[in-house]
């Protein structure tokens, strides 16, 4: 009877040693294989990352750092009102009368419409906050809106900081580097974003008024009776009276 | 059946001739894929001033196309598919062509002649100017015409009249007051212009005609039915010659069939060769409704245009009018041609930054801001250098091989290239425009891009005596079909240099006219 096994082969003791290196050798090479395949994994991964996050990772920021702006329709507050007037006394500063009057009317029915009919709740409330932080932050006492003027315009100025450039794209580390900071600082950078799209908002509003029209001398703008043709005359100097209607000289070649 | 004629398409074109069809007795049913605005609607104009575009105007599966084209189309940012057309948002300038455009052809061997000659059609455009409430005055280089506007020119404004009419003279060029729908005195129950410059997209006081205008007039005779939100999806045949019906759907789903005993398609130049197109049946219409030469969707032509702004020395009080108050003819000669195309400058006032826009800029705060405002308001002012543009049967409508609208139908697939002609002509349109503004010692001279107008769809089914080289007849009735007629700037087999409504209205009215009498 032969010996268990195949003729010739190694005694069963030797095979079990041979075997356990065998073994082990297959483990080795099993593991480097895995090794290897999880790290062309990881590869393809990171490959995938760079290019289908890396590129966009500023949308990505903004969908989990930057709510949106529109899309909230609501009432504001008494008190939001009045934050809103402060800050838009700091735009446009109003004076005499019955500027100050006309401004505040101004703002509050273009916030309010803003608020309720265009869904920009959110811009107007998230503002009035961002406002009230800075204003904490810089050891003022009291609401924003029971600020001088001058004070308001420092706490302002603070939320207005333009974000900083982007490193160029030649330094990967560098721009790891500044999109690790925008996470970082993501609050700080929201409540910016806020304030600056507050203050663009009010301007909008306030310059688009009759208030801004008549600051180049527009006084026929939006709605004075009669001021139909008054397009036809020269425009005031600026910030100066409107002259009396004058003779036109007859031009050649055009009918009136 | 239903009516003596169905109109598809409730813009100016289509308001136009069911107002003269209702006017001669027959019964219109007039339906429009888009739906009815209020109009004018104040909430919508605070959404202008909040820089908010006012109309929802385009269904995105709906209205969907694609293009490929130099410059951009971009169909959807101007076209509005809804009871008044693109009129609700138009600027009204409303100019006739000159004769030299309808024998482009037979003058200078470019392009194709029209059916009939600039007489034809002269009664017609008096007859639009009265019905859309058209100001303006005579001038040099004006094309002809028997019988003074309806109303007269709105006033010169003060930039046009003391700097850019001037300017004009002193290199011997021509300048007139530019013709316009917009009422300059009280005209057909709607008030005089305020001058408030609120005009675009839409006047809030309606001193601006839209074709609403005539949809409302249209209705009250009792004989046409308006329907918005019918979108039609085929033209359908019975026999070779003749159309029976037209198969509709609404937003819900809900499919009809409207009867008549003639149609008219008036949906633009876009949506009318793709309605032919898609309405492809058996019976020598394979490749599409009144198709035999081939040309249906082809010939697109637009305007080119350069803008040139300058910024003057002195202030020049822009924004008080929307108005355009002149306009020059006076490159718009056919002196040049055929070797350079001809090009309308028109002076434009209001063009430059608002306050508002200024103060946004700035990133300034208080008395600084202020100061600012005060200081930078008012010194631009433009010069539009708008061209004209050659049929080529390359440019043209089809239909997408692979994406369709939410009926499942194809969408319109746009194909645009400029030439050397339109390309040098607005070249040289601009460098008399620049040389304007050097005339008027202008501190800073610049000028855009090739633009096009992109509301402006011209030549898609043109209109010519050969039924071999053309789509319809001189009426807008289809050679190959009996009943079917088009009415749009389609028809039109030159671009011209002007604005294409007042073209639109004079056909619309005269193709109205001619199915009283036949139908």
């Amino acid at each position: 009877m032969e010996p268990d096994g195949v003729p010739g082969a190694a005694p069963p003791e030797a095979r079990i040693q041979n075997g356990g290196e065998v073994m082990r050798a297959q483990t080795r090479r099993g593991f480097i294989k895995i090794a290897g395949l999880a790290l062309l994994f990881l590869g393809i991964l990171a490959a995938i990352g760079r290019a289908a996050v890396w590129p966009r990772r500023g949308t990505i920021f903004q969908a989990l750092f930057r709510p949106p702006l529109e899309g909230q329709y609501g009432a504001l507050t008494e008190e939001e009102f009045r934050q809103l007037e402060a800050f838009a006394e700091i735009i446009f500063p109003a004076t005499g009368d019955p500027e100050p009057r006309e401004l505040h009317a101004v703002v509050r029915r273009w916030v309010d419409d803003g608020a309720r009919q265009y869904g920009l709740l959110a811009l107007y409330r998230h503002g009035v906050r961002a406002l009230a932080s800075a204003t904490h932050e810089r050891g003022f006492d009291g609401p924003f809106h029971a600020l001088p003027v001058g004070d308001r315009r420092a706490a302002a100025a603070a939320l207005m900081d333009e974000e900083p450039d982007l490193p160029p794209a030649a330094e990967p580390l560098s721009q790891l580097l500044h999109f690790l900071d925008r996470v970082l600082n993501a609050p700080e950078e929201r409540r910016r974003h806020y304030a600056r799209s507050l203050r663009a908002d009010l301007t909008r509003g306030i310059f688009s008024s009759h208030l801004g029209w008549t600051l180049v001398g527009y006084d026929s703008w939006p709605g004075v009776p009669s001021a139909h043709l008054w397009y036809t005359l020269p425009p005031p100097p600026a910030g100066g009276a409107r002259p009396g209607s004058r003779d036109t000289p007859a031009v050649a070649g055009v009918g009136s | 059946m239903s009516a003596d004629v169905c109109i598809v398409g409730a813009g100016v074109a289509g308001a136009l001739a069911a107002f003269r069809l209702a006017a001669g007795g027959k019964s219109v049913v007039l339906l429009d894929s888009g739906p009815r605005f209020e109009y004018p609607d104040m909430a919508r104009y605070e959404r202008v001033r909040r820089s908010i575009y006012p109309w929802d105007w385009f269904d995105e599966d709906r209205d969907d196309y694609e293009e490929e084209a130099t410059p951009r189309i971009g169909l959807n940012s101007n076209r509005i598919k809804a009871i008044g057309g693109t009129t609700l948002h138009w600027s009204a300038n409303a100019q006739r062509f000159q004769p030299g455009d309808f024998r482009m052809r037979t003058l200078f061997g470019l392009g194709a002649d029209w059916p009939f000659p600039y007489d034809e059609l002269e009664p017609w455009y008096l007859l639009a100017e009265r019905e859309m409430g058209v100001a303006g005055g005579s001038g040099p280089d004006q094309p002809p015409r028997s019988a003074p506007y309806p109303l007269p020119p709105h006033e010169v404004s003060f930039a046009e009249r003391e700097f850019i009419v001037p300017a004009f003279h002193a290199l011997g060029l021509s300048i007139a007051p530019n013709s316009t729908a917009t009422n300059s005195q009280p005209y057909d129950g709607r008030p005089r212009c305020a001058a408030f410059a609120t005009c675009n997209p839409f006047c809030p006081i309606n001193a601006k005609y839209t074709a609403t205008v005539h949809v409302a007039k249209a209705e009250a005779s009792g004989r046409v039915v308006v329907k918005p939100d019918s979108h039609v999806r085929r033209v359908v045949l019975e026999g070779r010659r003749k159309v029976s019906h037209v198969e509709c759907v609404d937003r819900n789903g809900t499919i009809w069939r409207e009867r008549a005993r003639a149609f008219v398609l008036a949906g633009g130049g876009v949506e009318i060769p793709r309605l032919l197109l898609l309405s492809a049946t058996d019976g020598g219409h394979d490749q599409g409704l009144a198709n035999s030469s081939g040309l249906v969707g082809r010939n697109y032509m637009t305007h080119p245009r350069i803008i040139v702004r300058g910024r003057l020395s002195e202030r020049i009080g822009p924004h008080r009018t929307g108005v355009d108050t002149t306009n020059s003819w006076a490159v718009y000669q056919h002196r040049t041609l055929p070797g350079t195309g001809n090009v309308m400058l028109s002076p434009s006032v209001s063009g430059g930054p608002e306050p508002a826009d200024i103060a946004l800029e700035s990133g300034l705060w208080g008395e600084e801001l202020v100061e600012e405002v005060r200081v930078r308001y008012g010194y631009e002012v433009g010069i539009h250098a708008k061209g004209d543009m050659l049929p080529r049967p390359d440019n043209r409508v089809t239909l997408s091989s692979s994406r369709v609208d939410t009926y499942g139908d194809p969408i319109p697939r746009i194909e645009m290239q400029l030439g050397e002609f339109e390309l040098n002509a607005i070249d040289e349109g601009a460098k008399v425009a620049e040389a304007i503004f050097r005339q008027m010692n202008a501190r800073e001279i610049w000028r855009s891009n090739t633009q096009i107008v992109r509301n402006h769809i011209i030549g898609t089914t043109r209109m010519g005596s050969d039924p071999a080289d053309s789509v319809c007849d001189e009426w807008g009735r289809c050679h190959d079909l009996d009943n079917l007629f088009v009415s749009s700037s389609s028809l039109f087999p030159s671009a011209a240099c002007s604005s294409p409504t007042l073209t639109i209205a004079a056909l619309a009215l005269r193709t109205g006219d001619f199915l009283v009498r036949n139908v």
